[in-house]
């Protein structure tokens, strides 16, 4: 064990952490977004549009988000009719294809978890709200809305966790986050125990800090 | 050890599929990962085909479709586990 190395290589992931963090936060804020719009297209009575959400969540739950990951960065890059529009200036951004990739994917696990949560709400609390007179839209904006993300707050959590430990794969497209700034380390000094083990023990050490911030959250918004 | 094998087991099963079937899903995606360290599975395959062909779109699509193609057939495969295991509830 190279102690030595382990505390040289110390703040040089700590900063490295610093942009699996911004990664993780801009897609997990782009993804709520997607994740709530898909999640009330799955509540549509429509059946087309019902199926093409339920189709966009089967497929990005489906696959790996290496694979997504891939597809977007190496895979977009090969249209020559992309190259020339305007979206060719974000897609030859590996940060940006990365943030897509995760955007989209973690999108599609949070409608799933919204779409669980919009159901389980019971029909006499909307009942209640019509038998007051409030119209529809601040009935689900209101009333709908809070106790879904009440209700999934356990399971974003872990969606959250899983999210950060997925922004790894982010050092795959040459992005220099934790496991990135890790990877280059142990190619200058050969030494990937001592390394891996500081950069999982960042790793773990968000994955407690999360854990704990949505307990207390949960405990918070409590329905005693 | 009958009594386990016979009526715990059969029990715990049917409540446990459901999660089980999720664990199963999330190491069957999770098995692209080892591509990094250089076994040739899907995804270092697709890695090797694209590399040499410079189609990456086809192949990583192609390694995306099978992909859904495995879970889609181990999702239907777990489904007639669940309702083997709860017949007679």
């Amino acid at each position: 064990m190279d102690l030595e190395l382990m505390i040289n290589s110390f703040p040089k992931l700590l900063s490295a952490a610093v942009i699996t963090l911004k990664l993780l936060s801009v897609s997990l804020v782009i993804g709520l977004f997607i994740g709530l719009f898909f999640a009330i297209l799955r509540l549509n009575k429509n059946i087309f549009i019902n199926r093409f959400a339920y189709g966009y969540s089967y497929i990005f739950r489906g696959t790996p988000l290496l694979v997504q990951i891939f597809i977007i960065y190496f895979g977009l890059g090969q249209i020559e009719y992309l190259r020339s529009t305007v979206l060719w200036v974000i897609l030859k951004e590996p940060y940006w294809c990365a943030i897509i990739a995760f955007a989209l994917n973690t999108g599609a696990y949070t409608s799933e978890i919204l779409r669980s949560a919009f159901q389980t709400i019971k029909p006499g609390i909307i009942e209640a709200g019509k038998s007051l007179g409030i119209s529809n839209k601040v009935i689900f904006y209101k009333i709908q809305i809070p106790i879904a993300i009440r209700q999934s707050l356990p399971a974003y959590g872990n969606e959250i966790i899983l999210m950060m430990k997925g922004t790894s794969l982010a050092s795959t497209v040459t992005i220099m986050d934790l496991t990135g700034v890790a990877k280059y380390i142990i190619s200058t000094t050969f030494k990937p125990i001592e390394v891996f083990i500081v950069a999982g023990g960042i790793y773990l050490f968000m994955t407690f800090i999360i854990h704990n911030v949505i307990k207390f959250l949960e405990k918070k918004y409590s329905f005693n | 050890m009958e009594n386990f094998f016979k009526i715990i087991l059969p029990q715990t099963l049917r409540l446990a599929i459901p999660n089980l079937s999720n664990v199963w899903q999330i190491t069957l995606k999770d098995t692209s990962l080892i591509s990094v360290t250089g076994l040739v599975e899907i995804m270092r395959q697709s890695y090797i085909a694209a590399g040499s062909t410079r189609d990456p779109l086809f192949f990583y699509s192609f390694a995306a479709v099978l992909y859904l193609l495995l879970t889609f057939v181990s999702m239907k495969l777990i489904n007639r586990l669940e309702v083997k295991y709860s017949r007679g509830y």
